[in-house]
């Protein structure tokens, strides 16, 4: 599945005037369609009673934090070109459940396997796409699948904690915001760090722009990829590990709609889904825009369906400005 | 290098036959396990074992087969799950007071779906994974909404016994559906200039439009078509087996719902 086409497109009419006319029309859209969005959430900051609140605040980034650990750590899989992964809901199900099967072995131990359990989970997926050039996707959903089907033969119901076991610390409040939100925004900086100041961010940011000078500069392709699906796996583990001391009570039904949720949060950031284009920063601001909106449509009734309608939209509608205003700047 | 270069091409030319066979095998080896397994268990396979796998196959085939067509032409298209879940409660409300509008809307909001899709990536060359999620999450939350978070049922069990009566024995009205739905697809794919076209668009897109394909059209067709094959599994879905009358509220990405992506 390639879905690129290099063939010019463009407007009729003489090339310059249609490419002026063109480059207005893409960047105003852009520029047009986050004033819309800024105006409506500060609009509906004003507007919807109980928004501006503190706890109202608090409930946006803890409702982010899940969600967006998994965005992060995926960033890195849509920055190198390997698009993204289609078993992240799954995976958070699968560590959550094997951190509370494994509780009676103590909570640090337990804690260290989960994490090991995710990176590995994920790194074996990389390491098939980078080394046979596997298409992500396929490969990722066919993982899903094979863990879904491991973990019902294995757990067919509910999981809960062992008598004793002390994981409350998890599901902890610290100065007003779970210990989660302190997990997402650490996490998120180390991440930006490491992408924007060291060598391993800059070849993944090459490998995802060009992938054959990626490998003609002698780069070494499938370590990096695997590297990139062992931190998306890690950042997964952290949040099947939260979830679970959150939930107390977990099973496959954990993995919701964090899969799409994750991907949605990356690409309303505006990172280019087909790699080398976009951060880890960019990711995070993704993942509050579609959780303040999330919110505000809870805060006036909306239907659960109408809060999944409109990210729906959000994430079309950004996708195509970002797309038509990146093709313009690439234009000589 | 003579020698190199011949060794490279026997091994593309196995590479290929192993990769055309594949599916073959795979289809053989299910073939045969649908019949074996049963005798460790001490049972016979029959061939209500057969009707039931190709009931299943109605449904999710035709979804395989709508993301089979958009893969040819080298896109990926995840509205069919959004169209799988929203087209059936449609055709379920509406079809409530008149079948045929409920049919008729459902695949039309179909055909529109796939058309805005296919315009999108054709038109303004937009990837169409993000594009097809963004439908996808969209058509979900639809979803949700028509039907009130709530499994809806239909409530004209006639018409679904109708569609599930058994006919030779393994068939029902509604596989011998899907299996024409497959064979007129396999004939256009295999016979005429369109499914050359289509082969071509995703072979080399750029050579098909310098060679006068209408590349664009081509794109948009073959999203229209896989968004009405995946209406049609859905709506084939809720109205076969009364115990299966319920059309879910949600739709996650589980493993129920990667079966046709994996068989595509």
């Amino acid at each position: 599945v390639t879905g690129v086409d290099s063939t010019t497109g463009g407007p009729a009419g003489s090339p310059a005037t249609g490419r002026i006319a063109y480059f207005h029309f893409a960047t105003l859209a852009v520029y047009a369609f986050v004033a819309v969005l800024a105006a409506l959430i500060v609009f509906g900051a004003f507007a919807t009673p109980g928004f501006l609140s503190i706890s109202n605040l608090s409930a946006i980034l803890t409702s982010t934090a899940f969600v967006g650990i998994i965005a992060v750590g995926s960033t890195l899989i849509m920055l190198s070109g390997s698009l993204f992964s289609i078993s992240l809901g799954t995976t958070t199900a699968i560590t959550a459940i094997l951190f509370m099967a494994l509780l009676h072995h103590g909570v640090v131990a337990t804690i260290v396997g989960t994490l090991l359990a995710g990176t590995a989970i994920f790194a074996v997926q990389g390491a098939l796409v980078g080394l046979i050039g596997a298409n992500p996707i396929i490969v990722t959903i066919g993982a899903g699948a094979i863990q879904e089907v491991i973990i019902g033969w294995l757990s067919p119901g509910d999981i809960t904690p062992p008598p004793g076991a002390n994981i409350e610390f998890l599901a902890r409040t610290i100065f007003g915001l779970p210990f989660s939100v302190y997990v997402f925004l650490g996490l998120a900086l180390v991440l930006d760090l490491i992408m924007r100041h060291t060598r391993f961010g800059l070849e993944l940011y090459l490998l995802g722009e060009d992938q054959p000078a990626a490998r003609a500069a002698g780069l070494p392709v499938a370590l990096l990829t695997t590297a990139a699906f062992a931190i998306a796996g890690f950042c997964v583990g952290v949040t099947g590990v939260l979830v679970a001391g959150f939930a107390q009570n977990v099973n496959l039904q954990v993995a919701g709609t964090y899969t799409f949720d994750a991907i949605a949060a990356i690409l309303v950031g505006g990172s280019a889904v087909t790699g080398g284009w976009g951060s880890v920063g960019r990711t995070v601001i993704g993942a509050l825009i579609i959780a303040t909106v999330t919110d505000m449509l809870l805060l006036v009734g909306a239907s659960t369906g109408m809060q999944i309608l409109v990210k729906g939209l959000i994430v079309t509608m950004v996708v195509v400005l970002l797309h038509l205003s990146r093709r313009e700047r690439r234009s000589p | 290098m003579s020698l190199s270069r011949e060794t490279s091409a026997r091994k593309t030319s196995v590479s290929r036959r192993v990769r055309t066979s594949m599916p073959y095998v795979l289809l053989a080896i299910m073939g045969a396990a649908l019949f074996m397994l049963p005798q460790f268990a001490g049972r016979q396979a029959s061939a209500f074992n057969v009707y039931d796998a190709l009931q299943l196959f109605s449904a999710y085939g035709l979804v395989a087969l709508g993301v089979g067509l958009t893969m040819i032409v080298g896109e990926f298209d995840f509205g069919v799950l959004g169209v799988f879940a929203l087209c059936p409660m449609i055709a379920v409300k509406l079809g409530e007071t008149n079948l045929f509008l409920g049919l008729g809307t459902a695949l039309a909001l179909a055909a529109l779906v796939g058309f805005l899709e296919g315009a999108i990536v054709a038109k303004l060359r937009v990837h169409s994974m993000p594009v097809t999620l963004g439908f996808y999450i969209a058509l979900l939350g639809a979803n949700i909404a028509i039907g009130n978070s709530q499994s809806v049922s239909f409530s004209n069990l006639d018409a679904g016994s109708a569609l599930d009566a058994a006919q030779f024995y393994v068939f029902s009205w509604r596989s011998i559906i899907a299996l024409l739905v497959f064979a007129l697809v396999f004939v256009v794919m295999r016979f005429t200039r369109l499914g050359r076209e289509i082969r071509a668009v995703g072979g080399d897109r750029r050579a098909s439009r310098m060679v006068g394909v209408e590349v664009d059209r081509v794109l948009i067709g073959v999203f229209v078509v896989s968004a009405m094959c995946s209406a049609l599994g859905g709506i084939l879905l809720p109205t076969a087996s009364p115990q299966r009358f319920r059309i879910p509220g949600s739709f996650r990405c589980s493993l129920r719902s990667r079966r046709p992506l994996l068989a595509a």
